[in-house]
């Protein structure tokens, strides 16, 4: 009897040692869930000019820009084009830029930004590359 | 001695035998997993007359590489086409293009681009040399 508790003993050290690390508890954490919202921007930038689009952040999290086309015409061609892509906070009839790119048209986020709540901008202006209209559409990320 | 020497032996056999059975369903790989969904691919033919194209959308699931191809056009299959990627109108009305070519079809993929995880589209398009309604395919591979 003595001896069958012996292995018994041994057997079960055995199964506690290789399973101790899948086993470890994890302590709980609480993740907060930020509902992201999207948008898009659309409408044409004419030579020598600039647009803006304001949104609201309803809490804090990261916004991303993605100036996603530059073409010509709504539904023509894509433009190879670089333009100012801009993130900022409304003023007066402007958007005051707190970050900028000059970029061309890409479907990875060009600006990546960490909001609190409150309104923003996206601006999209020409900074001299263009030699006719564009129509351009900027992907608008935010919490 | 002998006894005690046999005895060790028929732990260690034990605890080795018990170690490294302990944990299978735990190390045991899970026949489904996310990495088998991604990449997509995707191959469709489709219709369009003179001055006119088809869109398509797809959703990203992920951040990865967009490759698309239009493997066949035609009549004739001679025929050089505009083939875009970019992001859908948010009407849905069209595709914003953000890279397009004027390409002939081909086994080798005419466009290839990185993109964040969202919702795209590809469209093929006619650049103005259409006579005639053209039926195209295309193979689309996304994350």
């Amino acid at each position: 009897m003595r001896r069958v508790a012996h292995f018994s003993l041994i057997a079960t050290i055995g199964l506690g040692v290789n399973c101790g690390t899948a086993e470890t508890p994890t302590s709980p954490t609480t993740t907060e869930v930020v509902t992201a919202r999207v948008v898009v921007f659309s409408g044409t930038l004419s030579v020598g000019g600039s647009r803006f689009y304001s949104f609201t952040a309803s809490q804090a999290g990261t916004a991303t820009l993605t100036l996603a086309s530059l073409a010509r015409g709504a539904n023509g061609p894509a433009v190879p084009a670089t333009v100012g892509l801009g993130l900022g906070i409304p003023s007066g009839a402007d958007c005051a830029m707190t970050s900028s790119v000059t970029t061309g048209a890409m479907l990875t986020a060009q600006i990546t930004g960490d909001l609190q709540p409150g309104i923003y901008c996206a601006r999209i202006a020409d900074v001299g590359s263009l030699t006719e209209p564009v129509s351009f559409a900027i992907r608008i990320v935010f919490p | 001695m002998r006894r005690v020497i046999g005895r060790s032996i028929l732990e260690l056999l034990l605890f080795a035998a018990t170690a490294s059975a302990g944990c299978t369903g735990v190390e045991a790989p899970t026949s489904a997993t996310a990495i088998a969904t991604s990449p997509v691919s995707i191959t469709y033919s489709t219709s369009f007359a003179p001055l006119g194209g088809a869109a398509r959308l797809f959703t990203a699931s992920r951040a990865g590489v967009v490759s698309v191809t239009l493997t066949a056009a035609g009549p004739p299959s001679t025929v050089a086409l505009g083939l875009g990627v970019g992001i859908p109108r948010s009407d849905g009305g069209g595709c914003l293009l953000s890279q397009s070519v004027i390409t002939p079809a081909g086994p080798a993929a005419q466009l290839s681009t990185a993109v964040d995880a969202g919702d795209y589209c590809v469209k093929v398009f006619d650049g103005g040399t259409l006579t005639e309604l053209v039926t195209v395919t295309v193979a689309l591979t996304h994350p």
